[in-house]
């Protein structure tokens, strides 16, 4: 069990940010989650910080989501925008540990892109946010519409950062 | 050369990014749960970046070594070819470790992005031998980790290490030359540089060789008389029975075979570059002859030889080595001496009136190395160095002298020896 001594400091960095994000995405909140929700995000991170591929990753991204919107009473207060960095971080993270084995130090250009990725893809949840404000009224309907609107703007914005051979740049 | 044929495969990464993104934007749709959108939105991004740049190409991965031959302590390095690439972004490499090899980056894993280079992993080979460097595993994924190809297997180079030359250098004369021409100095009267001698003049001496005044004073012709100066045959003998000890590599401590070998190849590239005869006979498994021979390429030959040596336990007979011996010829005997046919092979040699030296090559050995000093282990070597001590007292009493490799000037004061002794009558028995 001494395996873990192989690990590159760079991996444990990525897996304790794994670990951690998605326990920090709850706390974000002005309600403090109940002792079930906390055990279930806690196992479900440490699992997916061991295992970055297993399913376990998303269902604890769930798990967080789902009490952010059954559990908290005034869920658009701006504590939802560290909530969503602290998700899609942990998410990231898991990209960047699932590269290679334990023992892989990651190449700082890499973790300098992907952290460019992370601000780029967390410019959605200002955007998201600003839309379902501005458009809170009963007449919900509208939010699927600013939904797929912002998707076709990242992907165009995505687009323009790709370089001529198909790589991107961001 | 080895075809990922696996294809493109999305990830897991993009994966839960999509399932993230799906579930969160339609379960906000359907309830009217603002906080679902915000949350799942900046997921959008990487899932449908993954996901829409899925390559079509279909790369085949290579991996080449800078060089296949290397002496212990130089390096190479490992790299990454490959074909049709377009639409990778990153790659991982995953080189198994091999021993005696150290790798750079220490844990051989490198994961780089593409347009940077393939990620080169350095390798330096430790100890001599053939090593089996390069099994590799290697994935690579397509921008912002939507799809990953692999992870495939490139299969292990074979690696040639040569000893190490170690410094070795000897300023003694060959007892015994017996060839044509070479720099050792002959006891047989010839044409060389090195006084001899004065006496009278004799039909068929040259001119030049006739000493003005000494003829003068004696009233006759007299000429002067020179040494031959010839060249030695030197046979190596490599006991590779057994390997006591264990190897630290180049830089760390050395085996018995360790010392054996780097000893035999010290050896060699002296009377190589001398311009002797050098031949050699390696004991034990896979046993190798390697004739006499001169020049760089017979050296290269030798050291090859010596890479091939395999430090595992052989069988052990006890029937009389025959290491083929021709009369005037240099022997040696590169040995723990721990074994009898390899004790009474040098006995007989001596005993015929061939130049032998044993080169003890077992090292300082500390009792924890062996077990412990009470434990059955270190008592067995204990009684064992007690037998060996007594087999070397009796094989000097013979006059086969025993020195320990000890590196420039290991030789000198023996060889001096026995080019004395080899100018007195002797007994030799047949």
């Amino acid at each position: 069990m001494t395996a873990w001594r192989t690990w590159s400091r760079s991996q444990v960095v990525c897996r304790v940010l794994v670990a951690l994000l998605p326990v920090l995405a709850l706390f974000t909140a002005d309600v403090r989650p109940n002792a079930v929700v906390l055990l279930v995000t806690v196992v479900l991170s440490v699992l997916w910080a061991c295992f970055p591929e297993l399913a376990a990753g998303q269902i604890a991204l769930l798990v967080v989501m789902a009490w952010w919107a059954l559990s908290v009473p005034d869920p658009l207060q701006p504590g939802v925008l560290a909530s969503a960095l602290a998700l899609v971080s942990a998410h990231v993270s898991a990209v960047l540990a699932a590269y290679g084995p334990a023992r892989l130090q990651l190449d700082p250009r890499l973790v300098t892109m992907w952290v460019r990725r992370t601000l780029l893809s967390f410019v959605a949840a200002p955007v998201a946010y600003a839309a379902v404000v501005v458009l809170d009224d009963p007449d919900r309907v509208m939010w699927p519409l600013a939904v797929g609107v912002l998707a076709v703007l990242v992907v165009v914005v995505g687009m323009r950062f790709r370089d001529p051979s198909g790589t991107s740049s961001v | 050369m080895s075809d990922l044929g696996t294809g493109w495969t999305p990830t897991a990464a993009a994966a839960r990014a999509s399932v993230v993104a799906a579930a969160g934007l339609v379960a906000g749709a359907l309830t009217g749960s603002p906080v679902l959108v915000v949350l799942a939105a900046p997921f959008l991004v990487p899932a449908l970046m993954g996901l829409l740049g899925r390559p079509t190409s279909r790369p085949r991965a290579t991996a080449t070594l800078g060089a296949t031959r290397l002496h212990e302590g130089q390096g190479s390095a490992s790299t990454l070819h490959v074909a049709d690439d377009d639409g990778i972004e990153q790659v991982t490499r995953v080189m198994a470790r091999a021993a005696y090899v150290a790798m750079h980056p220490a844990s051989g894993a490198v994961g780089v992005l593409w347009r940077d280079g393939g990620g080169a992993i350095d390798l330096g080979p430790r100890r001599w031998g053939r090593r089996a460097v390069g099994d590799e595993q290697v994935a690579m994924t397509s921008a912002w980790c939507g799809y990953r190809h692999g992870p495939v297997r490139l299969p292990a180079q074979q690696l040639t290490v040569w000893p190490q030359a170690a410094a070795y250098d000897s300023t003694a004369e060959a007892p015994q030359p017996d060839g044509l021409v070479g720099a050792h100095r002959s006891r047989r009267i010839g044409s060389g540089t090195e006084f001899a001698g004065i006496r009278p003049f004799a039909p068929g001496d040259r001119l030049r060789r006739i000493s003005w005044p000494v003829s003068l004073r004696t009233r006759e012709l007299q000429v002067v008389t020179t040494r031959a100066e010839q060249d030695a045959s030197v046979l190596v003998v490599v006991d590779a029975l057994r390997d006591i000890g264990v190897s630290g590599g180049v830089d760390g401590r050395a085996s018995s075979l360790d010392l054996t070998v780097r000893a035999a190849s010290a050896l060699a590239d002296h009377h190589v570059r001398r311009g002797d005869r050098v031949g050699m006979r390696v004991l034990g498994p896979g046993e190798a002859r390697v004739p006499f021979g001169s020049g760089p390429r017979h050296l290269h030959r030798i050291t090859g030889t010596l890479a091939r040596v395999v430090p595992e336990t052989g069988t052990l007979h006890d029937a009389p080595l025959e290491l083929g011996v021709t009369g005037g010829c240099v022997v040696y005997v590169l040995s723990t001496m721990l074994h009898a046919p390899v004790v009474t092979a040098c006995a007989t040699l001596s005993a015929r009136g061939v130049p032998v030296v044993v080169i003890d090559t077992l090292g300082e050995r500390s009792s924890a190395e062996m077990g412990g000093a009470t434990s059955p282990t270190g008592l067995a070597w204990r009684m064992r160095m007690i037998e060996r001590a007594t087999l070397l007292q009796q094989l000097a009493a013979l006059g086969c002298p025993i020195v320990t490799w000890r590196g420039a000037g290991t030789v000198d004061e023996v060889l001096r020896q026995l080019s004395r002794r080899g100018q007195v009558p002797q007994v030799r028995s047949r």
